[in-house]
């Protein structure tokens, strides 16, 4: 028997995508932005002997076409034979999801109406009657509660049915749609005719509404309760605060931070010895052992020891969306984001970007408009991640030990400075003719569901993973023989290759005041990792065992101090070599994952490039004019 | 011999990893839809339509 192909279609935030699950098992994102799915969703399930194929649609409020999701949406349900094309309905905002059944109904699709969320309708005190509805609009309609499995075999035995044959139209929709028809055929402008078929479709929710439905005053919902609290407008900042910080210490200071240390030890202590010696008594050659510990060990493991912070980050972030707050965040920093050129969405990536920049790339997914997401994306690298923060702490301790704690503060600062001007930029040249909607609807608090919030963290963490054994793994190898060899063959890191390519990078900071080939290696191999800027100026400066941690920067510096490094650097030119560190090209894992999220070579060429370039200047301003003012 | 071995490992690894991050780049594939049960298509970790 032929597969029957059912369509899932509805608003943001009906629940569709739960359901999916429930009919599919297949895994997809569930959380409370509105419009998290956009892009199309196949699941398929089998029941009474027959296979059925699912599509979950994106959610959208209407079908005119003018976003990618409703074109979507629109292109799908008028090119491909379906059986059935389920209309997924929030039951406690019944009046505002007819809009999207009534436009469907009048393209002539046939819909199997699901009123979901039926529990919550019934709390907020509406009542809708099944019976009344089926009448009113001639199409049959079923109640379900989300999460639930008696729901979905209800709804498998209607697609297995042949139900849909015994409905059609009621005269009420008809009449509908000829009127539509007559509004479509007259002669007024389109915006007249837009506004009077709004108007035909509201009469006829009303209509519907007064017949099928009814609604008693219960009060005030609990999500409402929680909102005067959460979402209050004198509390709701420092309460967001307050939650942040508390997800920020949960992920680098209480649980991922030990784990991650306790990853590091494994790794770079335990693991390292153990592959050294097991490699040097299988009389492995010393080129090879070097290759596998100092280059592949090193590097990946290095990338490896933040996957906790990773995880951990992810859970509460998934946590947080699935409850319902996430879309509270937004709503509350709206105002404040606007003046960057963003909206209030914008928030969450660019506060994950202290701590990593590649989650905080990749949470920019969660932006509606392409203009937001394709700024927030290319901003984000200026603020300072974590990886980062080792540099600013030993240039700190070393060129500004009295106000080293100030200096790091200025850098934080600067960074996000250069992220605002460069968003206010972006949105107003590059990315000037995109539209930035910000169409936030609130969801009801609720308990996420745990199941959910594992598999969100997880498809969100493995990429990190497997870019750990691919990309960073390469990138490993790379800078291992670029450190180790030059074009005679195996040298002194000093007449290596990447002694040679940072001598004519350091050609670009004459008038920076830090044009030794030393600081030039070290930029070029940071834009492998941010972490080995300090590694390799500890390197290369003869102090080898130079500690990378931020804690131990008083120690490190204290051991730079007695380099070549304090010669060959000034107070001035440290503060430009910082500036520079701080907001040049993003690593190659967030540049990788820049050309992942923004769709091409191109914007991860122009973010490289643009960067650079921004450092270039902001850093020779620094040093010029700190120079002109006698410093 | 045994460098042999692990530079051969080490070769072939190399080599995944190469094709890998040229097929994710090629194909405009992401890493976070490279299990098997989504198949590049789809997953549920994204939500932006990938450009093929």
């Amino acid at each position: 028997m032929a597969t029957i192909a059912v369509a899932l279609t509805g608003n943001p935030n009906t629940g569709k995508s739960t359901i999916f699950n429930e009919l599919t098992g297949a895994r997809q994102k569930i959380g409370n932005w509105p419009g998290v799915t956009v892009d199309k969703k196949v699941g398929y399930a089998r029941h009474q002997d027959r296979a059925i194929s699912i599509v979950d649609l994106p959610g959208t409020y209407s079908i005119n076409a003018r976003s990618p999701e409703e074109k979507i949406v629109i292109d799908y349900l008028m090119n491909n034979k379906l059986d059935l094309v389920m209309d997924v309905v929030d039951s406690s905002n019944i009046e505002r999801n007819l809009f999207l059944t009534v436009q469907l109904l009048e393209k002539g699709i046939p819909l199997l109406i699901d009123l979901n969320m039926a529990d919550d309708a019934e709390r907020r005190g509406i009542k809708i009657d099944c019976r009344k509805l089926e009448d009113a609009l001639g199409m049959p309609v079923v109640q379900t509660v989300g999460r639930s499995s008696k729901s979905a075999r209800k709804l498998l035995d209607i697609f297995t049915s042949t139900v849909m044959s015994n409905y059609e139209p009621s005269q009420l929709v008809k009449d509908h749609i000829i009127k539509v028809q007559e509004i479509e055929a007259s002669g007024k402008t389109e915006s007249e005719k837009q506004e009077e078929i709004i108007e035909a479709r509201y009469a006829l929710i009303d209509t519907v509404i007064a017949q099928a439905v009814t609604m008693s005053n219960v009060g005030q919902t609990k999500s409402e309760k929680i909102d005067r609290f959460l979402a209050n407008g004198v509390l709701a900042l420092p309460i967001f605060l307050a939650i942040m910080y508390g997800v920020f210490m949960i992920t680098f200071e209480w649980i991922g931070q030990p784990i991650a240390d306790a990853l590091d030890s494994l790794i770079n202590e335990d693991f390292l010895d153990f592959a050294t010696d097991a490699l040097t008594d299988a009389g492995v050659a010393e080129w090879l052992v070097s290759l596998v510990c100092d280059g592949i060990i090193g590097g990946v493991g290095a990338v490896l020891t933040f996957v906790p912070l990773i995880f951990v980050l992810f859970f509460c972030l998934s946590f947080l969306d699935g409850t319902g707050y996430m879309a509270r965040i937004a709503f509350i920093m709206d105002p404040i984001m606007r003046r960057c050129g963003l909206t209030g969405k914008g928030i969450m990536p660019l506060m994950m970007g202290f701590g990593c920049g590649v989650p905080a790339i990749m949470g920019a997914r969660a932006l509606d408009s392409e203009k937001d997401r394709m700024v927030s994306i290319l901003v984000t690298p200026f603020l300072t991640c974590g990886a980062k923060l080792p540099i600013m702490a030993l240039f700190a301790a070393m060129f500004f030990p009295d106000n080293a704690a100030n200096v790091v503060f200025a850098m934080y600062i600067s960074g996000v400075i250069m992220a605002i001007i460069a968003a206010k930029g972006l949105g107003s040249s590059i990315f000037k003719d995109k539209g930035s909607t910000f169409l936030l609807e609130l969801p009801p608090y609720r308990m996420p569901d745990m199941k959910s919030v594992l598999l969100e963290t997880w498809d969100k963490g493995k990429g990190y993973l497997v870019k750990a054994g691919t990309i960073i793994f390469a990138a490993s190898v790379l800078l291992w023989v670029l450190s180790n060899y030059n074009f005679d063959g195996p040298c002194e890191i000093d007449e290596s290759i990447l002694a040679v390519l940072g001598g004519w990078m350091s050609n670009l900071f004459v008038f920076h005041g830090f044009a030794t080939w030393e600081s030039g290696a070290a930029l070029l191999s940071g834009i492998m990792a941010k972490e080995t800027v300090v590694a390799t100026i500890g390197v290369l400066y003869g102090a080898a065992d130079v500690s990378t941690e931020a804690a131990d920067a008083v120690e490190s510096a204290g051991q730079m101090m007695q380099t070549g490094m304090a010669t060959s650097f000034t107070a001035l030119s440290a503060l430009a070599f910082m500036v520079f560190s701080q907001l040049y090209t993003p690593c190659v894992t967030a540049l990788g994952t820049i050309k992942k999220e923004a769709g091409g070579w191109k914007w991860m060429a122009f973010s490289a490039v643009y960067m650079f370039v921004i450092a270039w200047v902001v850093s020779l301003l620094v040093y010029q004019i700190g120079r002109l003012l006698g410093f | 011999m045994a460098t042999f071995i692990v530079a051969a490992v080490l070769a072939v690894a190399l080599f995944f990893a190469l094709r890998h991050i040229y097929r994710n780049f090629h194909e405009g594939k992401s890493d976070c839809c490279g299990a098997s049960e989504c198949s590049g298509s789809c997953c549920g970790c994204h939500s932006v339509p990938e450009k093929k």
